[in-house]
Parts: structure tokens; sequence; C-alpha cells
């Protein structure tokens, strides 16, 4: 096995890769909690400037200063996405064990619901959701947390299954350990690593899902800067600037490229399936 | 084969079933007075009181549930609050619009993604597999609505080869048409694509190893027919039931790109429809979408037959 390690040093480089570009999006979204060159919602003189030395992304219609919106999305994206994973993984992790460890008809349903759910399209379910519960920023965090529920639950249910079967757990039973110890101190923690791997690519799909209903306008609502709100803002401007529609973009891309990177790092380190294969 | 197809049929509805409750209780939840939605802000209660009585908002949510599901099963979604004309029939109408993007969008998409899938797995662990990886990467990350402002600004406003947005109707010549659906189409299939390329090669990677493959190449036929003829029909199966699992994101995405482009589709008709609270019309888009995909799904699970012939159904 560490010979056929050796031989791809390009695997690894996913899980360095993904670290690099997610610490990065971290980075500037704790940096811009402290600090940005402008105030991000602040009007001023200088519209629809180009990148410059002053202004290094440009400025818009209002005079904003597109690099500090861009740097303040950021904090916005990762909110939306930590909450939204965490609801998923929450719900479903509890949803899953239920299923997974009690089985019979409470599984039967659970997962006939959670398909359903799953089927839909995520982005289908954040627009329907968000109608409900209205629009802006927390509700389109628990709807995209929400339709986050299934993955979650589906991946907890079947290591559940699997280990619910093995010696160790078995053992505990016989030794007399309650259902609640056996789940916490031998299934979960055994069942971890999948999750973690979904966490990062949920992650992904919670930002790009994020940034679709702020350009929609049931998201972030303005003048909170939002990636997917500037990208609609800028494309009523197409035919006097290019730039704004640039930057924003830019950013969903590197922090989508980066959780998704760096989930499949993960699978490469964790899951040892993965390494016998291509 | 009758006893399977009899069990995924009852399983198809099911699942109906319970998307169509899932969408009713979600749906009662949405505060708002359908009747005020229809009547205005400035109405008297008296007519409110009547029209609520007319659309049979007093009945008990049960007897409206079953009236609702009794008129969908026969095709009929009920009344639409904005455009006061039956549901079924404004859908039917924005299908000339997104049935034929979505439609574009895969053929582009298989265009794409399958000989880039088959060519990294054909080259690999070498520079164009590499390559296609990277694009894959890309294609995941950037959103489908970016990639349309993307290619609006190229093909649009520097090249002006390509309509910025809108749709020209069908009875002013397919062609024209065919062109304001190209931009959004291509937007929609990049990220389609990316995800399909990925699975076209690993489903290769895996067939190439196998024995068959070896005697095959043993045989001494040229990689081109080995690639081609032999491994790609195999992983094809794989392939043909990630575009079923797709065809969903596929409409969703469509209803992203048609807000991009201000297609009048069945994305621009939903959204508005949200906005005001036109619930029957809601409910009606979403039951479709969802009955889209499930017959979709039914329909691959009947071509793995066809596609692999070891698979039997009983």
């Amino acid at each position: 096995m560490t010979e056929a390690r050796r031989g791809r040093p390009l695997k690894n480089a996913n899980l360095v890769v993904g670290t690099v570009l997610v610490v990065g999006v971290l980075l500037s979204a704790l940096l811009s909690l402290a600090y940005t060159p402008y105030n991000p919602t602040k009007m001023g003189r200088d519209r629809l400037q180009p990148p410059s030395q002053a202004h290094p992304f440009g400025t818009d219609q209002f005079g904003r200063d597109t690099f500090s919106r861009v740097l303040k999305g950021s904090t916005n994206s990762l909110l939306v996405g930590t909450i939204a994973v965490g609801i998923g993984l929450v719900c479903g992790v509890l949803v899953g064990a239920l299923s997974g460890y009690f089985g019979g008809w409470l599984d039967e349903v659970l997962m006939r619901v959670a398909d359903v759910i799953y089927g839909f399209p995520a982005i289908l379910m954040a627009i329907l959701i968000t109608s409900i519960l209205g629009h802006g920023i927390q509700n389109s965090m628990i709807a995209i947390g929400l339709s986050n529920v299934p993955v979650f639950a589906r991946l907890t249910r079947g290591s559940f299954l699997s280990l619910k079967q093995r010696g160790f757990v078995s053992a505990a039973r016989a030794l007399g350990r309650s259902p609640w110890g056996i789940v916490g101190r031998h299934i979960l923690p055994n069942s971890l690593s999948p999750l973690l791997i979904q966490a990062s690519s949920s992650f992904a799909i919670a930002i790009l899902a994020e940034a679709a209903l702020s350009y929609l306008g049931l998201g972030t609502q303005p003048p909170q800067p939002s990636w997917g709100s500037m990208l609609l803002e800028a494309q009523a401007l197409l035919n006097r600037t290019l730039w704004p529609a640039l930057f924003p973009g830019l950013a969903i891309a590197v922090a989508v490229l980066g959780f998704n990177v760096l989930g499949d790092g993960l699978r490469d380190a964790l899951d040892p399936r993965v390494r016998e294969r291509g | 084969m009758l006893r399977y197809l009899t069990r995924r049929l009852f399983s198809l509805v099911v699942t109906l079933w319970l998307v169509s409750v899932l969408i009713f209780l979600a749906l009662q939840v949405i505060p708002g007075d359908p009747a005020q939605v229809v009547l205005g802000l400035q109405a008297n209660p008296e007519t409110l009181a009547k029209l609520r009585e007319q659309m049979g908002l007093n009945r008990p949510p049960l007897v409206r549930y079953l009236d609702w599901l009794g008129g969908a099963v026969q095709g009929d979604f009920g009344r639409s609050l904005n455009y006061g004309v039956p549901v079924a029939g404004l859908i039917w109408s924005k299908l000339s619009v997104s049935a034929p993007l979505a439609g574009l969008a895969m053929l582009l998409t298989l265009t794409i993604a399958l000989p880039l899938g088959v060519y990294a797995a054909a080259h690999h662990r070498n520079w164009g597999d590499y390559g296609t990886m990277l694009f894959s990467q890309g294609g995941l990350a950037v959103p489908s609505f970016w990639a349309g402002i993307l290619l609006m600004i190229l093909f649009s406003v520097k090249l002006h080869w390509l309509p910025s947005g809108g749709f020209t109707d069908w009875s002013k010549g397919t062609l024209l048409s065919l062109k304001s659906l190209l931009l959004p189409a291509l937007s929609l299939s990049l990220v389609q694509a990316a995800v399909i390329t990925r699975m076209t090669r690993s489903a290769m990677l895996e067939v190439l190893h196998e024995d068959y493959v070896t005697t095959a190449r043993s045989k001494g036929l040229s990689e081109r027919v080995v690639v081609y003829k032999h491994a790609l029909k195999n992983a094809f199966i794989s392939v043909v039931t990630l575009l079923g699992l797709q065809s969903g994101q596929l409409l969703a995405g469509a209803i992203i790109v048609e807000a991009v482009f201000h297609l009048p589709g069945m994305g621009a008709l939903v959204l508005r429809s949200i906005n005001q609270r036109d619930l029957p019309m809601v409910q009606g888009i979403v039951l479709f979408i969802a009955a889209v995909i499930v017959v979709v799904n039914f329909l691959v699970d009947l071509v793995y037959g066809y596609l692999d012939p070891r698979i039997r159904y009983d």
C-alpha cells in the first residue's frame, strides 16, 4: 500500500490543495470581520471603476469597493454553509441512527421519506422552503440544511447497519451496555469518516445553493454583500462594465473548488476502499 | 419481468403519493390567504368570505387534499389564482420552452462529457487525464448562473453572435428559437458535463480492467475498437443511471438558468407564482417536476435490461 501511494503523488495533492483553498477562504472571512479596505455597504463617488491600486477589484454602480464586498461576502457564504451543514448533520445523524439501530417499520418510513426528499433537487427544495418561510439569510440556512438531511441520514444508517453486526458491538451488548452507550462509544466514532467526507462536499453544495438563492433574490437581502446577489447586480451592468461580474463568481468558484477538492482528499485519505482503485 | 414491473410501478405510485402529501403539507404552512391574493388587499370582507367559500378554503385540509389529489390524478391541477386559467394547461404551454432547453442541455452534456470521459480513462494518469479532471473540478465549482453570465459576456456583449436573453417563439422559425436557447443550454450543460465526465471516466476505468477487455486486446483488436466498442457499451450502464439521477438537477438548474436569460419557461413561472402566493400553480409545478424525476428514474431502470443482458428482472 505504501508503494502504491508513492506511485501517486497527485493523490494527496487533493488534500493539500483543498486545505490551502479552504483555509484561504476561512482566513479572508476572519479578516473581513476585523478589517476591510473600505466599508462594504458605504456608497462612494468613484462608480464602476476598473481594478486599480485603490480598488483592486474595481467598484460597483454605487461606488462601493468590490474587493471589500467580496471579502465580506465570504463570511456570509461560510456562515450559511456552516449552519446548513450543521443542521443536515445533526438531523441526518439522528434520523439515520434511529433508522439503522432500530430498523423495522420506523426504518421503512424514515428511509422512504428520505428517498423522496433526496430525489428532489436541493435548489428546488430550497426555493420552495424559502417561499414558505420567507426570504432572507436565516431561512436559506434552514432550507439548505433541511435538503441536506437525507444524505447524512442515509450515510449514518448505512454505517449503523454494517457496524451493528460487528463483533465488538455484539461484545459490548453482551457485556450489558445500554443502547445509548453502544451507539455513542462504539458505533458513532466508527461512522465518522464517511460523514466528514460528505460534510465537505455538502459545504460546497451549500455555498452554491446560497449563491443561487441570493441570485434569485430569495437569500441574503441587499445591501448586505452576498456573492450571488452581487452577480445579479453585475448582470444588469454588463453593457457598461464587465468587472463586477467577474470577481464574485471567481470567489464562489474558489470556495466551492476548495471544499470539493478537500472532500476528495479526505476520501483518499480515510476510505480504504478508494486506495485500491485508480 | 412482469412481477418486477408491477413492483416498480407500485413503488413509483407510492413515491408520487408521498411527494403529493409532502407538497400539500408544506404549502399549507405558507402564510397568506389565497382569496386575498385574487381580490387584492382592498377587497371588502363580504366578497372575500364569499370567494373563500367558493374556492372551498373553508373545508378541512384533508378534504381539500383529497379533492386536489383526485383532480391531479386526472390531470386537473386546479386553476391558477393569478392567471385564472387551468394550471395544467399553463404548465403544458411553458414546456415548449423548458423541455427543449433541458433536451438541448442534455444533448450538449453528452457531446462534451462522453468523449472527454472516455479520453481521460484511455489516457489514465497522463496529462490528458489530469487536464480533463481539472476541467471537471472547475465545472463542478462554477455555478450555472455565473457560467451563463460569462457566456453572455463572450457571445452576446463582445461577439454579438447570440442574444443575451429572451426567447424567440417557435412560430418565428425553429432556428431562431434554437439560437435563443443555445447559451442557456450551454451554461446548464457545462456543470452537468463536469459530473458526467467524472462518472464516465471512472466507469470506463473499471471496465477497462476487466478480463474480457484483456481478451479483446490480446485478440489483436485495435485499442480504438476495444475502448469504443467493447468497453464503452458496458461503461454506459453506470452513465445512464447517473443521467437519470441528474435529470432532477437538470430541471432545477433550468429554473435558475431561465432566470438568468429571462426565458418564459417553467422556472420563471414557478418563481413568479411563489412570489405571488399562487398556491395551486406552485403545487402543480412542483408535483409535475417530481413526477418527471420519478418517471425518468423508472425508465432508466427498464433501460438497464436492454443495455446489460445479465440483468434479469425477477
